[in-house]
């Protein structure tokens, strides 16, 4: 009877030898048949480079409160930057004013308590932005909601007012050829305590070399 | 026969286990509006008291004619990680007072160019040193009726020397990779400034695997303004889950070269450890089921002998 413990111990023992070998050198080997990554310097002196800046005019996170509990929506913008400069670009974000709430008149809807280091879940009647990846964010992936009952997992920052240093939410080291796209969410959590009516708010990215 | 057919079953059982958990890729591995601003950057050097004029285009390259803005701002850093600031800084000298722009304002329809003439003017008995400014173009969308109305700005970076008693001094200050890291592989540089004058850094990169093969490599730039230090992060944002690699490189600023020196990087992403672990954990447990079978049998092949 030992020996045949022994014998399927040794099997064993072999096949996990083998697994784990394949294990170690198959990623090794994958890794050494990567495809070659490159930086190069961008087509153009930093001198000479410009910068391009793609954006929505406008985005719009519609909220139809069903009920006292609230609902929310999240919809995304892509925001794209090109440039050939070398030494990269930052590309920010803050209000364009030195609001921070969403205004129909009196009846505000305030930017949400977290920030995009430790951002947090939107409270009732607050919004906020994303983005996947990146600070406190989480790797998403964020996906479009329309009136999806209040709360909601997903985690945002309130946007900081243009009065205040701007929130850096990309940097590259490298050119950016071709543009580099930047999915930034925003979302909004209504409910019915709020005056009905159209709710606006102001954004601006800032995109400049390094 | 049973226990041939056990053997090539459980081998076929972990084989095929592990294709379906690892065969796949193992490295990790948007009406709009569009606004360019070139150049990107310019350095400038002029004497206090003294004016220089310039340009920069404007371009829109969408789909949709927009109004903007043309505007100066001082530029600022805040952290290692360089985080722009384009406000002044209280009892600092206020760099975007000096620009004049020969448009503030207007439009420009797809396709189109507008060019903006500059004149900088420094102020006599200006300290000598570096000053540094940003001269935004920005898109002036009126306040849309409902949702979130989005602006953009693009920024030219003025780096000005004024005078010619400035100090150019620096080092690198901290060369660093961790041995241990999940993907992406990252590498870290710190460049210190201690003068008085920005100045820039070329460095190159290198990630490579064990057998010497090359596999990123980059080449970039970097700006360090005077009394900073700036860290340079360096993200593989290819690199696999898996493997062990040595990175290097060179950084070039101020006439000097200096040799970033090899460092072995392991990275293990989360889903890798945990299978590393069990795998690890299975060869221990064998290790003492045998240990602890031979020790048994060396007890019954001694009472049998006694016997």
């Amino acid at each position: 009877m030992y020996k045949i413990i022994q014998s399927r111990f040794i099997r064993f023992f072999l096949a996990t030898v083998t697994l784990l070998t394949i294990f170690i050198m198959l990623p090794i080997y994958t890794a050494m048949a990567l495809p070659y990554g490159t930086g190069k310097y961008g087509t153009c002196t930093y001198n000479t480079c410009g910068i391009t800046l793609t954006s929505s005019n406008n985005i719009s996170v519609g909220v139809t409160p069903s009920d006292g509990t609230g609902d929310c929506s999240i919809n995304n913008d892509s925001v794209s930057v090109l440039t050939g400069s070398s030494t990269g670009y930052t590309l920010t974000l803050s209000t364009n004013s030195t609001s921070t709430s969403l205004s129909n008149g009196t009846s505000n809807i305030t930017a949400g308590t977290g920030t995009y280091s430790s951002p947090t879940a939107l409270g009732i009647n607050q919004w906020g932005y994303r983005v996947d990846g990146v600070g406190g964010f989480g790797p998403g992936p964020t996906s479009s909601i329309s009136n999806t009952a209040y709360p909601i997992s997903a985690v945002f920052a309130g946007a900081v007012a243009n009065n205040v240093p701007a929130t850096t939410i990309v940097t590259s080291s490298v050119a950016a050829n071709p543009a580099v796209t930047t999915n930034v969410w925003y979302g909004v959590c209504a409910n019915s305590s709020l005056s009905t009516g159209l709710y606006t708010g102001q954004i601006l990215y800032s995109a400049v070399t390094n | 026969m049973v226990r041939g057919n056990y053997f090539k079953y459980f081998f076929v059982l972990s084989l095929s286990l592990f294709l379906v958990i690892f065969i796949k890729p193992l490295h990790a591995f948007a009406a709009s509006q569009d606004l360019t601003i070139s150049p990107a950057v310019s350095q400038i050097k002029v004497n206090p008291g003294q004016s220089v004029s310039g340009s920069f285009l404007i371009i829109n390259q969408g789909d949709g004619t927009y109004s903007f803005n043309v505007y100066a701002t001082p530029y600022n850093v805040t952290g290692q990680d360089y985080t722009p600031d384009y406000k002044a800084i209280p009892g600092a000298v206020d760099v975007s007072s000096w620009f004049k722009f020969s448009i503030e304002s207007g439009s420009v329809a797809p396709g189109q160019t507008e060019k903006v003439n500059y004149t900088l003017s420094v102020p006599a008995g200006t300290q000598d040193g570096g000053y540094y400014a940003v001269a935004f173009g920005q898109t002036n969308n009126p306040k849309a009726l409902i949702g979130v109305t989005i602006n953009e700005r693009v920024g030219m970076l003025f780096l000005m020397q004024v005078g010619d008693k400035v100090v150019k001094k620096g080092l690198l200050q901290t060369w660093q990779s961790n041995f241990f890291q999940s993907p992406p592989l990252t590498s870290n540089i710190k460049i210190e400034n201690s003068g008085s004058i920005y100045f820039r850094a070329n460095f190159q990169y290198k990630v490579s695997d064990l057998f010497g093969n090359t596999k990123y490599l980059l080449n970039g730039q970097k700006f360090i303004l005077p009394q900073t230090v700036r860290n340079l992060s360096l993200p593989w944002n290819k690199s696999p889950s898996f493997g062990l690699f040595k990175v290097s490189g060179n950084v070039n600023f101020l006439g000097k070269n200096q040799y970033l020196g090899t460092k072995y990087v392991l990275v293990m992403s989360k889903a890798v450890r945990i299978y590393t672990g069990i795998i690890i954990s299975l060869i221990i447990v064998s290790y003492i089921a045998f240990s602890l079978g031979r020790r048994k049998r060396k007890k019954q092949n001694h009472r049998k002998k006694r016997n």
